[in-house]
């Protein structure tokens, strides 16, 4: 039971690490709106190219 | 069908708090022109359909690179509606832009905003008589607090809109006559809509060049004698000509609709302003209010504030987590890998949180008080002197949260010269993310003068800036006069919900940023500790960072912080300089003795102020090298945004730290 719970923690930790700096690289390299702090409240990266 | 209205007005008239009222979204706000760079689309509150937000204009034929985007809308798009936005404090100045649209003969709708302001500086505007002689709806608004733009909304969906007709204004004998030979021009050899003929001749008349754009060759070569018999015949030029019509126009609109206050009420925002933008006060008050944020920031609020969470996170929080994980029985190296190097990253970044905010809030309110404009104009000045003119500087100043958008943002600047040049010179803007790095090694070295230190890290961003856009300037970018027009807006005072917006939307960005890039970060940068070449569990100094680290401590060591920890930090930061300072908690992690002593052992406060100088400048994170990439189209400009920070930094380290020890 232990080893499973060690198993799981170092899957999840080690997936959310894999997929956030994924996510973060992708991002920044796409520049302007993506990286873009306040992208979230603004409509516009979604209606416009 | 779906509604498509578009928001139009001068800049900095409140264009965008409309459109966030009107559509519930947030957009960046600010008290100063250029914010809106670019169109943005929203959706409309109760489905009235969709709402375009286009940067601020004075004159519909374009001068810089957004004010096309505006008059390319106008020309090319289906819309349903215009709603113009007016400053109602300077109706004269803002009828200049409602005139030409109202010549454009598309439904429209006038939001009187800041009607508030108006009545502060006693300015009495007869809304009704206004509406009479203007034949159009006219609402007052206060788009800052929402206040008026419901009835707006509702107005919108009336269909009494679109029966408005384009406005003649009469230009005089000659004009009229040239104006009639265009119109039977454009009847026979274009296809516009008939409504729009007088607008186009008009339009060409003032050389707008989108409208020359879309005249074919052969209509272009039958109009040009006439342009030019025109020109000929006046005694003056065909804009000025015009303008001083419209001028007439907008006055006669005035008579009788508007009064204006005795002269002593109306001059305390100009006489504040004598003292605000004096040539020679206004610098050093200017430092002074900055100093005085940062003291406010680093030494009473921010700074306290920090420390309580630093203790949490540090003291209860990691034991709480070690006993519950020693309970689980979870193998050592996972309980390493979360105290040492999850929490203590992400920990590192999450204390300086209150700093940020605390910062934020006073630039908000700098901005939305109207200040910032002024420091433009003041900036002006002595941009003039390095061959910017003010407007690198708002920019710049939006530089001071991220680096991103005031790459964006120089995309007013009508000079190309001089957009590349604020390009570039942009990330040298100290952001947010650099601060815990200031926070961190200011709080251990300087704590009697932190606010002035780290001040001086600001100015010293600032001065770099300048001194390289002399370089780019006098050597590949030698530029064209261009000229900084800024309408300085009314002193008011700023809507607690718009600064606490504009405050959370920077530092939320920042919070999040904590939970997922610097928490990856971390447990990379922790295994890299953990791991070496001869395997798991090894000694710091046979860690993989310590080789990567021992490789760049090599070449900073003329700098003075030639050691491996601190090299290690370099490449991280790059990536989101905000990494620098987990990196540092991570490595110095497992020593018992703490941080704050081992940054002591192994920085004097001189080598601290040149890695603080080296971390300012060296190199501006991925996302801003992307964007530059964006924006400039070139391969070319991006590497020298990258190349040049770096050799500036190396070079100003160096002198810094060199000739600081001849004395030291």
């Amino acid at each position: 039971m232990t080893i499973l719970i060690n198993v799981l923690i170092i899957l999840a930790i080690f997936s959310y690490t894999v997929f956030t700096l994924t996510r973060f690289l992708k991002k920044s390299k796409a520049g302007k709106c993506p990286s873009c702090g306040i992208k979230d409240g603004c409509s516009t990266s979604k209606k416009l190219e | 069908m779906v509604n498509n209205y578009c928001i139009l007005g001068n800049p900095n008239v409140g264009k965008t708090s409309l459109f966030n009222a009107l559509t519930g979204t947030y957009e960046y706000v600010g008290n100063w022109s250029g914010v809106t760079v670019e169109k943005k689309v929203g959706r409309l509150k109760e489905q009235a359909g969709d709402l375009v937000d286009l940067p601020g204009i004075y004159e519909l034929s374009p001068i810089s690179k957004d004010e096309t985007v505006v008059t390319d809308y106008l020309l090319n798009s289906e819309y349903s509606g215009m709603i113009n936005i007016i400053d109602a404090s300077q109706l004269k100045r803002n009828l200049q832009l409602t005139v030409q649209l109202m010549e454009l003969g598309a439904p429209i709708l006038i939001g009187l905003n800041m009607i508030d302001v108006a009545a502060k500086r006693g300015i009495h505007i007869d809304q009704d008589a206004l509406l009479k002689k203007l034949k159009l709806p006219l609402l007052p608004i206060i788009a800052r607090n929402g206040k008026g733009t419901h009835k707006l909304l509702e107005a919108l969906k009336d269909q009494d809109l679109s029966n408005n007709r384009p406005l003649r204004i009469n230009y005089g004998e000659n004009v009229e006559a040239t104006i009639t030979q265009i119109v039977t021009l454009l009847k026979q050899y274009s296809d516009f809509e008939p409504r729009q003929f007088r607008f186009i001749a008009i339009q060409y008349l003032l050389d707008n060049p989108k409208v020359i754009e879309l005249l074919n060759d052969d209509l272009i070569s039958r109009l040009t004698p006439l342009h030019k018999q025109l020109t000929a015949s006046l005694t003056t030029t065909i804009r000025e000509h015009i303008q001083t019509k419209r001028n007439g126009y907008i006055e006669d609109l005035l008579q009788d609709t508007v009064v204006y206050p005795n002269e002593e009420r109306q001059y305390f925002s100009s006489r504040l302003d004598k003292l605000l933008t004096h040539k020679i006060l206004g610098i050093p008050i200017f430092l002074g209010i900055m100093w005085l944020i940062f003291q406010i920031t680093f030494t009473w609020v921010g700074t306290p504030i920090s420390d309580q969470i630093d203790e949490f996170i540090g003291g209860t929080l990691t034991y709480s987590v070690k006993s519950a994980m020693e309970a689980i029985g979870l193998f050592p190296f996972l309980q390493d890998l979360i105290t040492d190097g999850i929490i203590a990253g992400v920990g590192a970044v999450i204390v300086f949180v209150p700093q940020i905010l605390v910062l934020f809030f006073f630039i908000s309110l700098l901005e939305d008080s109207g200040y910032m404009a002024r420091i433009a104009v003041l900036m002006d000045r002595i941009m003039e002197v390095f061959g910017l003119s003010g407007k690198s500087f708002i920019p710049m100043i939006i530089g001071f949260g991220c680096n991103v958008p005031s790459i964006m943002a120089a995309r007013s600047i009508e000079s190309e010269k001089e957009r590349l040049t604020t390009i570039i010179i942009a990330p040298f803007m100290s952001c947010s993310a650099r601060l815990p790095v200031y926070a961190l090694f200011v709080g251990v070295f300087f704590a009697h003068n932190q606010a002035l230190v780290v001040l001086s890290l600001y100015v010293l961003g600032i001065i770099v800036a300048l001194a390289t856009s002399v370089v780019l300037t006098k050597t590949v970018l030698k530029n064209d006069d261009s000229v900084f027009i800024v309408e300085l807006p009314t002193y008011r005072l700023p809507s607690i919900k718009t600064l606490w917006r504009s405050t959370w939307e920077k530092g939320k960005g920042f919070v999040k940023k904590a939970g997922t890039f610097i928490f990856g970060g971390s447990v990379v940068i922790w295994l890299l500790n953990y791991t070496g070449p001869s395997g798991f569990n090894v000694d710091v100094n046979d860690s993989f960072l310590h080789v990567i680290g021992s490789f760049f401590a090599i070449l900073v060591a003329p700098l003075g912080f030639g050691t491996w920890q601190a090299g290690a930090t370099l490449i991280p930061g790059f990536l989101a300089k905000e990494v620098i300072v987990s990196s540092m908690a991570i490595i110095y992690a497992s020593d018992e003795s703490g941080l704050v002593n081992i940054i002591q052992n192994q920085f004097t406060p001189l080598s601290a102020y040149a890695f603080m100088i080296f971390i300012l400048l060296y190199i501006p994170c991925l996302s801003t090298v992307a964007t530059i990439r964006k924006e400039t189209y070139s391969m070319k400009w991006t590497l020298l945004a990258v190349a040049y920070p770096l050799v500036a930094a190396y070079v100003l380290s160096f002198i810094f730290y060199q000739v600081g020890h001849l004395f030291i």
